[in-house]
């Protein structure tokens, strides 16, 4: 046992060691895109499996033996991951929660997988819970430092994620380091460091050999989700081609693969790719860009269809709202009350940028922009660079008069990603030639009262972008 | 001991967790007319889920591990999902049936063969009578083409392009 746990502990190392240059990475292109040779999914599915099989009789051999639950624990999380199967995260959090009930001491690394578990169920507050015991165990520790810190980014918490991922920032990369240093780059204004995290990252995949089929997936989606809101397209798909590469048909990358399709207006392209994402596994997000792109190709009874299922998958999910289910809704004018109330039970406990965000571009559908502007500043407080935030901001921002300050939104939505919704952006442009061309002419009310800006309300809706994190596997 | 490696690496990388995942009600049919006229059809179905429909729709008893009789999954889903073609109901036999972890695959064929499934109606109503958030996907792949849709609550025989 000693020896295998040094042989990961080794492998970690070697993979830290390679990315001492970390600021260095380059813009992504086809040639620095590391990828490891193709596994075969079946096969690691298959072992998997087998090592359930195997953890689970140990564990009804010994029920007191807490190693064996976190090991099952971390079986079933990676089983959930791969298949999206909901009945395998209770399942580890039952046995994390029994292993650490069983023994806390020389048992750290169950809080990680009880953390991961919880997050997945949106019990964030949970999570927040097991990730502080954690970093409890070990004060220094960057992993686990970080991984308090990814919690606290999903509540909201932005001021104390800070705190720890600062503290963390300058230690050697890792696996687990590296991704959530990305988010926190991400959600709070740096994504162009993201991305160079997010490379760093895949590097750090590529050297160590210990990862599966969807892990692989998984770091190179993540990198190109990176690159989709910097509104490289090319980059992204390059990366997504790969990750499709590393796991033959991972969902995931074929509803961001929808999505981009989506974005330019490949409504084809983007059924054919969302289809096959939601044949593994309903998710909301992947079922919006699918209506919209029946609506757009004219069949409106396939869009009906993708619209009850959205609907009928987001009400099942952990959590009081899903985001993209929720902003899909707002944008085609539907259930606004609804919405409102249940984002607004979900801001008392997760006050993230995302939660404001969908707030704000309720209240604005209903007519209440005053409101709407308030739950915007708290949306752009972290700065984050998604182009959609920006947009909602400007769109909100004429809507109160505020000619200069949406102007000056909008803009920022377009230079952040001048391909972020072939609608939006063409009415983010819209808006602009109406606007005042500068911070300080003509009086705000002009734009006020500008036909362009007053039917923001009822303009072409935005696409859902990604702020669901939600899924749910089809048999 | 590979494979242990990775398990304990599994430990310590959590960070690609997954995304927030729910207990769905859903099923996923696959029709495919081959190029001699063979239609066959592939259900996955949650193995809990199928059983006990099947056991209430046709009066039987659940078998252990949420197994079901061949005769009586078969009934059930003759019931559920309806398939016309150029007028006619196609009559599906259940060719096999097993298990994969918490899922159920079934596989049925045709007692005739198909020209094409153009216009084809289809619907698949399997589970709905249990769960108001029932979403079931269909395949169809012919003609060198393939269309997917969604059946939920209160839908109706779609036409396939």
């Amino acid at each position: 046992m000693r020896r295998l746990t040094l042989l990961a502990a080794a492998t970690l190392l070697v993979a830290t060691g390679l990315v001492a240059a970390r600021h260095s990475a380059t813009r992504a292109d086809a040639a620095t895109i590391p990828v490891s040779p193709p596994r075969d999914p079946v096969a690691e599915a298959r072992a998997r499996d087998a090592d359930i099989a195997l953890f689970e009789q140990r564990v009804g051999e010994d029920p007191s033996s807490a190693a064996d639950r976190s090991r099952l624990a971390a079986l079933y999380l990676r089983r959930a991951r791969e298949t999206g199967g909901f009945t395998d995260v209770t399942r580890a959090s039952a046995q994390a929660e029994r292993s650490l009930a069983l023994r806390e001491s020389h048992n750290e690394g169950t809080w990680s997988i009880l953390a991961s578990a919880r997050l997945a169920q949106h019990d964030f507050t949970g999570a927040l819970e097991a990730a502080r015991s954690l970093v409890a165990s070990d004060t220094s520790d960057a992993n686990s430092l970080a991984l308090e810190g990814e919690v606290l980014l999903e509540l909201g918490r932005y001021d104390e994620a800070a705190v720890r991922f600062a503290a963390v920032e300058h230690a050697p990369a890792s696996l687990s380091l590296a991704p959530r240093l990305a988010r926190w780059y991400e959600l709070t204004g740096h994504l162009d460091r993201a991305v160079l995290m997010s490379r760093n990252a895949l590097r750090l995949a590529k050297a160590n050999d210990g990862l599966s089929a969807e892990q692989q997936a998984w770091f190179l989606m993540r990198a190109g989700d990176l690159e989709a809101k910097r509104g490289r397209a090319g980059a992204a798909r390059l990366l997504y081609d790969s990750a499709l590469t590393a796991n033959a048909g991972d969902y995931r990358v074929l509803a961001g693969i929808a999505r981009l399709d989506a974005q330019r207006g490949a409504w084809r392209e983007a059924i054919v790719a969302g289809d096959s994402a939601v044949l593994q596994r309903l998710e909301p997000g992947t079922l919006g860009i699918l209506r919209e792109a029946w609506l757009a190709v004219g069949d409106t009874a396939q869009a009906s269809s993708y619209a009850a299922a959205m609907t009928a998958s987001a009400l099942t999910q952990p959590g009081a709202i899903h985001r993209a289910w929720g902003l899909h809704l707002v944008n085609h004018g539907e259930r606004l009350d609804d919405v409102l109330r249940r984002v607004r039970r979900e801001l008392q406990s997760r006050r993230d940028v995302y939660g404001y965000d969908l707030e704000g571009w309720t209240l604005h559908a209903l007519g209440r922009d005053r409101e709407a502007a308030l739950a915007m500043h708290q949306a752009l407080r972290a700065g984050t660079e998604d182009a959609v935030l920006w947009y909602h901001a400007g769109v909100i921002a004429a809507a109160v008069g505020d000619g200069a300050g949406a102007r000056l939104h909008l803009e920022r939505a377009i230079a952040l990603n001048p391909a972020f919704g072939v609608e939006d952006v063409a009415h983010a442009k819209a808006l602009l030639t109406v606007l005042p061309s500068a911070p300080s002419a003509p009086s705000a009310s002009s734009a006020l009262s500008a036909p362009s800006a007053s039917s923001a309300r009822t303009s072409p809706p935005p696409l859902p972008v990604g702020t669901g994190r939600v899924a749910g596997s089809t048999p | 001991m590979r494979r242990l490696a990775a398990l304990l690496l599994l430990l310590l990388l959590s960070v690609a967790r997954p995304a927030a995942a729910h207990p769905l009600h859903t099923t996923v049919a696959e029709l495919r007319l081959a190029p001699d006229g063979v239609l066959s059809v592939s259900l996955r179905t949650f193995s809990d889920d199928f059983s006990a429909a099947v056991a209430r729709a046709t009066k039987t008893a659940v078998l252990p591990d949420h197994m079901v009789s061949a005769e009586a999954a078969s009934r059930y889903v003759r019931e559920a999902l309806t398939l016309q073609v150029a007028g006619a109901a196609v009559v599906l036999r259940l060719v096999s049936q097993r298990r994969d972890g918490d899922v159920t695959l079934l596989e049925f064929r045709a007692e005739r063969p198909s020209v094409t499934l153009r216009g084809a109606r289809v619907l698949n109503r399997m589970l709905m009578e249990f769960h108001g958030d029932q979403v079931n996907l269909l395949k169809a792949t012919y003609d060198g083409r393939s269309f997917t849709t969604l059946f939920s609550q209160g839908a109706v025989a779609k036409a396939l392009p």
